[in-house]
């Protein structure tokens, strides 16, 4: 028995009943509790491998029953899948307004369905999507949980992708329980995330000493009262170096921290204060910042979670 | 069966093994027991078999009873999973294991009267233990546990102990988890020194050892700030100091507990106070105060009552740590 079908969904009622009940219809796709959606089955043939196989299956045998609808008579075909999953997806298949879930965790089911499914296309266009959401579906405040999820379905993109924010967070044990995120994450899981940390760390340490010697990026204020034998202010080499220790200090905040410890004046250091450093320019700041901001950039894409590392399939 | 009808059983016949018993290449010294008039093979993970009697193995475990007492199938037994994949060999029913050969045979030397083999290191013990636990092999269970005492085995480097933490967390081996647990407090708990262990760390376990940590912080901190107390034993001796200008214990002593206090609230991941650190520590920090300021009282102090001071500041230090419960801390094996 099949359930009449109620979704909240952004797309148009008549593009509901286009996915629900299509004129053209000649399968009929049960999903797991039992919502029925009634499709033309060359739409799923052409974009699902796996999919066109079962069809195939349920169409082959002459003389077997095979399970129809008992009102339409057309052939069904159930699936594991959720009712808001498959309507999700079924609006990347068949041409109307796509539907994608509002909620990450949604989103990333959506995700791996069409990963299951191998929905090639149908993936790129459910990610197409997903990156033009705003806000983001991945965000520096779900980053933990989407690194978790995105590896339990085994979608590397988006586990890279959350891991990548995962930077902007402090890696250490206290940090993470304090903030929760050891609810989120197995060991082993959270082992390879320090491992991914680890090798950012790595090469952000390589390329920063390539910045500092070679390259005149970090070369802002030959003024200052302590430089270092690269001509890099002493602050500014320390303050760099912090980042290759912990990525998360890589932010503007931290940055005038370390300027202002520096260049203003403390009741301790009066004498010792850079009034040089204190004038520097806010273009002067800018195309530093800019130049450091591409190093970090070029040293994490760089990196990518393990490929060999294992993933929890649900 | 007696012993040296059981050590007659014990057959290790090298052409025997080698038709029977295909020894891996990565257990090349374990040499399977064959027992006489087996009636069921054990089959290791690493493909070794081991001819037994369903009997011994039934008499040891009620896993193994109930398994053995269901109607026997044509070409297999099984009761789940674990043995659906069973076969014959040699006419006999096989029994695949997901334990190793030298785990299954130092299970087997306990479930017949002959010498047992109890590995020495601590590791392969502990997976003896998972072993007879998984089986429900309560005996042998004691039995393994009990000589892991005797001869006092114990994981000893960090990695080890994390190890052994994230081992017997992932097994359901309560005892053991606890006790690696607690010996985890003497280390940093920090990505570095639980290096590549980590991994082993399967559901909440490494959520619930942060946890157990941080309670076991606040047990320090509560008896360190109680031992702070100049009107309550065991501190009460030490209010007096002619040098200590306000009223409270002696102000070296004050401070030596207020610094431990400090660090502990600091964070939950460095290693914790070692009660057994404390006499020494507070020795050094007597002698300083005595050196600087020539304290006849607080010399006085310690000749009569020093070594029960610290006896007590090391039990009370000790208490606060067994008293962290570990039924509340620990949520057992589960799976993200």
């Amino acid at each position: 028995m099949s359930r009449s079908t109620t979704f909240s969904s952004e797309e148009s009622p008549s593009d509901e009943s286009h996915v629900l009940n299509h004129s053209h219809a000649d399968i009929v796709l049960r999903s797991r509790d039992l919502h029925e959606f009634k499709v033309p089955k060359v739409y799923i043939i052409d974009s699902s491998p796996v999919l066109a196989e079962l069809i195939r299956s349920h169409s082959q045998p002459p003389n077997t029953a095979i399970p129809t609808n008992s009102v339409t008579l057309l052939p069904v075909v159930s699936l594991t899948d959720s009712g808001a999953i498959l309507i999700s997806l079924l609006s990347f298949i068949i041409p109307v307004s796509p539907n994608l879930p509002s909620t990450a965790e949604e989103c990333l089911e959506l995700l791996w369905t069409a990963q299951k499914y191998e929905m090639d296309i149908v993936l790129t266009r459910i990610r197409d999507h997903v990156a033009r959401e705003n806000p983001p579906m991945i965000r520096e405040e779900n980053a933990f949980y989407v690194y978790s999820l995105a590896q339990q379905y085994g979608l590397r993109r988006e586990a890279n992708q959350a891991a990548r924010l995962t930077l902007k967070v402090r890696m250490s044990i206290g940090d993470l329980e304090a903030a929760g995120k050891l609810d989120i994450l197995s060991g082993a899981l959270l082992h390879e995330l320090w491992r991914y940390h680890q090798r950012v760390r790595e090469y952000l340490a390589g390329d920063f000493t390539a910045f500092m010697t070679l390259g005149a990026g970090a070369r802002i204020n030959f003024r200052c009262i302590k430089l270092s034998s690269s001509d890099v202010p002493t602050w500014l080499n320390d303050y760099i170096n912090s980042i290759a220790v912990n990525p998360s200090l890589f932010n503007l905040s931290e940055f005038h921290m370390a300027l202002t410890r520096h260049a203003v004046p403390t009741a301790c250091h009066l004498s010792r204060t850079c009034q040089s450093c204190a004038v520097m320019s806010c273009n002067t700041i800018d195309t530093f910042w800019k130049a450091l901001s591409d190093v970090v950039q070029h040293s994490i894409e760089n990196v990518s979670l393990n490929s060999g590392c294992p993933c929890y399939l649900i | 069966m007696t012993h040296s009808q059981a050590e007659a059983d014990l057959l290790i016949e090298g052409e025997m093994q080698s038709r029977q018993s295909r020894s891996s290449d990565l257990t090349p010294n374990i040499l399977p027991p064959q027992m006489q008039n087996a009636d069921v093979v054990l089959v290791s993970s690493d493909d070794v078999h081991f001819r037994v009697h369903k009997s011994i193995l039934s008499m040891s475990s009620p896993l193994f009873q109930d398994m053995f007492s269901l109607p026997q199938s044509t070409d297999s037994e099984s009761i789940d999973n674990e043995f659906a994949d069973s076969e014959f060999v040699d006419g006999l029913p096989a029994v695949p294991f997901s334990e190793n050969a030298e785990v299954l045979h130092n299970l087997v030397t306990l479930l017949y009267p002959i010498p047992s083999v109890i590995p020495g290191d601590y590791d392969k013990a502990l997976a003896l233990v998972a072993a007879s636990h998984k089986y429900d092999m309560t005996t042998v269970q004691s039995s393994v546990r009990a000589e892991m005492k005797s001869r006092d085995l114990r994981p000893l480097t960090s990695a080890a102990i994390f190890r052994a933490y994230g081992f017997a967390s992932a097994k359901g081996l309560t005892q053991e988890m606890e006790s690696a647990a607690r010996l985890t407090l003497d280390f940093p708990m920090t990505f570095e020194s639980m290096g590549d262990e980590l991994a082993t760390f399967g559901g909440w376990a490494l959520r619930d050892l942060a946890r157990y940590r941080k309670r076991c912080r606040d047990g320090l901190v509560s008896c360190l700030e109680s031992l702070l107390n100049h009107r309550l034993p065991p501190s009460d001796i030490w209010a007096g100091c002619h040098n200590t200008t306000f009223a409270t214990i002696a102000w070296w002593l004050h401070t030596l507990l207020s610094d431990h206090i400090r660090k502990l609230r600091g964070t939950f991941t460095h290693s914790l106070l070692k009660p057994s650190s404390m006499r020494a520590e507070y020795l050094a920090a007597l002698q300083s105060h005595v050196n600087q300021v020539g304290c006849t009282f607080c010399s006085k102090v310690h000749i009569m009552h020093g070594e029960a001071f610290c006896e007590e500041v090391e039990k009370n230090l000790l208490k606060a740590l067994d008293g962290v419960s570990t039924a509340t801390s620990f949520s057992g094996p589960e799976e993200i």
